[in-house]
């Protein structure tokens, strides 16, 4: 996987400024838990974004696609204050991959990705050719042509993130955001994600995407988002988000650091920095 | 496989359904103290249409038809609405009167019947123009609360705030009737429900408000698909949770305080009838509000019918009726089934 890093000309597809990501807590209180982030994601960017459980990975998403009001800073969409785009325009800039979808009704594979196409259609109009060719073409990319018409309930967790993925290809946008949409595969389905992530990305979607498996990041990204444990944002090319001591604060983890001549560098987790006398599993 | 494939399997589902509502109607003009064979009801109702004399039974006809088209209206209204409101809520166990519109309609037509308010106008009854208020009114109250607090943020305390404001004012009306027991009498059959003593006039008050809830929420078919799965995923979807459910929530209201100002507070129709619904044609809301509309109507007109015919010359309260038959026969294919079978 080449690191090049393709800047398109113009405005950024998002760029955040100074954000602020948390929660409103009851009454006036605001819970900020991840503080002052800065990046900016265009064409064909490939983005990872790192950090402990709980540090805020999906906070820091939801409020960059306008799923949460930023407490502090701004979300930009194309140039826009995420907050002030009506929601069928932000839908139609960034697809948003939920790690589960818990829908109240057993809808179908297909009509679930078909759902994809409300931000192209809107409420009222018949969908078209064009919506249809969309849905067929989303399924088909990500091989659902038999799972098509089985409730999307009753598929298993792998396939269940393949059919969001197809919806948000459906959706047909610019920039896609996935929250973990590799927690639970297998090693094996965790790759062909990845690889049809980057295929997305050679086509000129931006992916920006959380994970929790450094080495698929480190393979897969050009940027990396690296959310330390006092939520600070770190930005910037793997070897610099990812360096030693950053990883080791972050996750509070000591890790060894390997290098391959095929595929880079890579690391692997050896023991809890604070809990255990390191090397308690040796 | 495209979606017109999938959506051709579901035509003809609408359409069965269309015809057991239709058979319905038939029997139901048909049957009564005296009893018409369906060509008898058939060629009376062409004679009805195309203005010409068919016969003594025309009269006879005539008058059940008000009534059957009184039944059929409300089943169609309430069921739609049922499925509006599930949907809306993302729930299955929500109905007509989870966001207040039935205890205010009653809480309307109680204080009508106890202040002897005389006969109304525009062609609504004094009772039914007030519960038809009385409905709406809870409606207000309801998203006024939504509106003004968190409830707006999410669907579960919209849904309990609806359930509680039912709750004080179902108690208001009790507390009127312990101070006003000599009503005591008609209000009780008045909450019961049913369609004895209501004719054309009041279905022509009701209709307008009736179709124009109806067409809203066949055209919130794709709003509810798309808000079924949560208002993160509905929102970045490219939909607006909180306005939607404000939007179609409000001509739901509309349409069911239209029902209940004609013919009082009948449950179970509203429940049930998306529940069925879904079997026929799957979860996709633009089948399912058409298709929950004729299960209704042919629910609620047949059990008209044997609510003014098995038990002649007494009259059973039709909303009671609807439960006792129904109830069962839903149980029983909750049981053999649950929930989740479609098709």
């Amino acid at each position: 996987m080449s690191g090049t890093d393709p800047s398109p000309p113009g405005v950024p597809l998002l760029e955040a400024s100074g954000l602020d990501a948390g929660y409103k807590t009851g009454g006036s209180g605001a819970r900020v838990v991840v503080g002052n982030v800065n990046f900016a994601v265009g064409q064909g960017d490939r983005v990872a974004v790192l950090g402990a459980n709980g540090s805020g990975k999906t906070t820091l998403l939801k409020t960059c696609v306008g799923l949460i009001p930023a407490l502090g800073g701004v979300s930009l969409l194309g140039g826009h204050p995420v907050g002030r785009l009506h929601p069928r325009q932000r839908a139609r800039m960034v697809a948003w991959v939920p790690q589960i979808s818990e829908s109240a009704w057993p809808f179908t594979v297909r009509e679930l990705v078909a759902q994809g196409r409300y931000a192209a259609r809107g409420p009222f109009s018949a969908y078209t050719g064009e919506d249809k060719d969309a849905v067929n073409a989303a399924i088909e990319r990500l091989e659902l042509e038999e799972l098509a018409d089985r409730p999307f309930r009753q598929l298993s967790g792998g396939e269940a993130r393949r059919v969001l993925i197809a919806r948000a290809v459906a959706q047909d946008t610019p920039l896609v955001a996935l929250d973990e949409p590799a927690a639970h595969l297998d090693p094996g389905r965790q790759m062909e994600l990845l690889e049809l992530l980057a295929e997305l990305a050679a086509e000129g979607k931006a992916i920006v995407v959380s994970l929790h498996d450094i080495n698929a990041a480190r393979r897969f990204a050009a940027s990396v988002l690296l959310i330390d444990r006092s939520g600070r944002a770190h930005f910037g090319p793997p070897e610099d988000s990812l360096r030693p001591e950053r990883l080791e604060d972050a996750y509070d983890t000591e890790f060894l650091h390997g290098h391959h001549e095929g595929y880079g560098r890579f690391v692997l987790p050896l023991a809890r920095k604070r809990k255990g006398a390191p090397g308690s599993l040796r | 496989m495209t979606f017109a494939s999938a959506r051709f399997r579901k035509a003809p589902a609408i359409l069965a359904l269309g015809a057991v509502a239709a058979v319905a109607f038939v029997l139901s003009v048909g049957m009564g103290a005296v009893a018409l064979s369906p060509l008898a009801v058939l060629r009376s109702l062409a004679g009805l249409i195309l203005g010409r004399e068919a016969g003594p039974e025309q009269i006879i006809v005539g008058l059940r038809l008000t009534r059957a088209l009184l039944a059929a209206a409300v089943g169609a209204s309430l069921a739609s609405s049922g499925a509006v409101l599930q949907g809306l809520f993302r729930n299955p166990l929500a109905d007509p009167f989870v966001i207040g519109s039935s205890s205010g309609a009653s809480l309307g037509a109680v204080l009508a019947m106890t202040l002897g308010l005389g006969s109304g106008a525009f062609g609504f009854t004094a009772i039914g123009g007030a519960a038809f208020l009385g409905g709406l009114g809870a409606s207000v109250l309801v998203y006024a609360m939504a509106g003004s607090s968190r409830i707006r943020s999410d669907a579960a305390s919209l849904l309990l705030a609806g359930s509680v404001l039912s709750s004080l004012l179902s108690a208001c009306v009790s507390m009127l009737l312990a101070i006003k027991d000599k009503d005591l009498h008609q209000v009780w059959f008045w909450l019961l429900g049913g369609f004895s003593g209501r004719g054309l006039p009041q279905l022509a008050a009701a209709a307008p408000a009736m179709i124009v809830g109806f067409l809203a929420a066949v055209g919130s078919g794709r709003v509810l698909d798309v808000l079924s799965a949560g208002d993160d995923e509905a929102a970045s979807l490219g939909l607006s949770p909180v306005k939607a459910r404000l939007v179609v929530g409000a001509f739901a209201a509309l349409s069911v305080s239209a029902a209940v100002s004609v013919a009082g507070s009948i449950g179970f129709v509203g429940l049930v009838s998306p529940h069925i619904a879904r079997r026929f044609v799957g979860p996709s809301h633009g089948a399912l509000i058409p298709a929950s509309a004729l299960v209704g109507a042919a629910m609620l007109t047949l059990a008209d019918t044997a609510a003014r015919s098995f038990f002649a010359p007494i009259e059973m309260p039709v909303g009671a009726l609807t439960a006792f038959i129904g109830a069962p026969f839903f149980l029983y294919k909750l049981a053999r089934r649950g929930l989740e079978a479609t098709r």
